[in-house]
């Protein structure tokens, strides 16, 4: 009896002790200066270095651990990314191309629009192959109501005319072929003369009065005499005008506003404004 | 497969190569002439008589996809075949440069070729610019594509005659 009471007031005892203990503990962590706080302290500052130290060497080892293992998981996403990465890229190339073509398409449906002539609408298919000739291949013919003769334009002047047509394409002469002569006159004064290629490609314009004042950058436009190309389409404009110690006559350049090489949509003229067929 | 046929696909393909590849990579005025190269091979390899039936039939092709006078090309490219024929057995089995020379030679001949045809019919023609922008620089830029193409066609056709193939 006696020892069970002890046991029991003991156990008590004890309970009570830890407590405190822990109650003590409490309250000296929370202390800066405390004992307990400051023991910490101390080890940390020692032990960290240590630590940072280890991991540093460690860590490498862990990563390659890591890499080894995940290696193959890598390579596989590595692989699915830069098929995706070149899938990206197609389609954004792609969409550029869509977005120039795009453009320019609604820059020629706004020409359209804005011009009295009937048009019909082309896409150029190939340049010349041979370098004695400037010529376009375009992509509609005799279907599409193509007709040899016919003037060509895009929206920023004069392009050339048909002169081969097939059911399903046609050829079409460019003004700065040599073999093209394209009857035009004077934006200022309405003279009239002649613009003929040649075969470095440049386009003179000749048969104009001697005393006629021409100026850098005056406009020349077709006159429509000539049957083929209606009247008051731009041809160019006057880029330099020189003297030939071998004719009498000016040398006089013009500059087309049409990139020739680089045309890739054009229109073709089909009837004029009166509704008369060209051809 | 026939030598024959061999010469027809060679020919096929130099003329499609000439009319769809060769305007996008035309530098100025400069063209690579494709066809000329495959019939100068053939002049090399078989003599006058290949090298001319070969330049009728591949200037005809050009003539008909063009807009110009129906048979020039094929006349210039005719008398151009039988000239590179002349140099039948010399040239193959050399190095690589001389084919490329000649062929850069042959170009200069056909174009004037052409050019004196045109002028004989009454076209407009300026000698000087036709040379300085057209002849000259074609004949450098296919010389040029003839290092890759030449040494390909002539395997093409030799492989029934070793002894002659370039290499």
């Amino acid at each position: 009896m006696y020892s069970r009471t002890t046991s029991r007031k003991r156990s008590i005892i004890i309970l009570f002790v830890i407590i405190i203990g822990l109650f003590a503990t409490a309250y000296y962590r929370n202390q800066k200066e405390s004992v307990v706080n400051q023991s910490q302290n101390l080890l940390l500052a020692v032990v960290s270095p240590i630590q940072k130290g280890v991991n540093s060497v460690i860590s490498p080892f862990r990563r390659a651990g890591d890499y080894v293992v995940f290696q193959k998981e890598l390579i596989a996403d590595n692989r699915d990314l830069r098929a995706e990465n070149g899938q990206l890229i197609h389609r954004v190339r792609e969409l550029k191309k869509y977005e120039s073509e795009n453009k320019r398409l609604r820059v020629l449906a706004n020409f359209r629009r804005k011009t009295p002539f009937k048009t019909t609408a082309a896409r150029v298919v190939s340049q010349s192959p041979s370098s004695w000739q400037s010529l376009l291949t375009i992509d509609t013919g005799s279907k599409g109501g193509i007709k040899k003769g016919m003037a060509v334009i895009s929206d920023k002047g004069l392009v050339g005319k048909v002169t081969k047509v097939t059911a399903r394409a046609s050829l079409v002469q460019l003004i700065d072929d040599r073999h093209s002569g394209v009857a035009v006159e004077l934006g200022k004064t309405g003279s009239t003369a002649v613009v003929e290629g040649s075969i470095d490609g440049t386009l003179k314009l000749r048969f104009l009065p001697d005393d006629e004042k021409i100026v850098v950058g005056d406009k020349v436009l077709t006159s429509g005499k000539g049957g083929i190309f209606p009247r008051g389409l731009l041809v160019g404009r006057v880029a330099k005008i020189s003297k030939s110690v071998y004719s009498i006559e000016k040398l006089i350049n013009i500059k087309s506003p049409v990139n020739f090489k680089r045309v890739s949509e054009i229109l073709i003229i089909t009837t004029t404004p009166v509704g008369k067929d060209l051809q | 497969m026939s030598r024959n046929v061999r010469y027809i696909l060679v020919l096929t393909i130099a003329f499609i190569c000439q009319a769809t590849i060769v305007p996008f990579v035309s530098i100025g005025a400069a063209r690579p002439d494709i066809v000329l190269i495959a019939i100068a091979t053939f002049g090399f390899i078989d003599g006058p008589v290949a090298g001319a039936v070969g330049g009728f039939f591949g200037g005809l092709l050009q003539d008909l996809v063009a807009a110009g006078s129906l048979g020039l090309t094929a006349l210039a490219k005719t008398l151009t075949g039988y000239i590179s024929g002349q140099a039948e057995r010399t040239i193959l089995g050399s190095s690589l440069l001389l084919p490329v020379v000649v062929i850069a030679g042959i170009s200069v001949i056909s174009q004037i070729i052409y050019v004196g045809l045109a002028f004989l019919m009454g076209e407009p023609v300026n000698f000087g610019a036709a040379l300085r922008v057209v002849v000259f620089p074609s004949a450098a830029y296919t010389a040029l594509v003839s290092v890759p193409v030449f040494p390909y066609i002539s395997r093409l056709l030799s492989s029934q005659r070793q002894s002659k193939v370039f290499k």
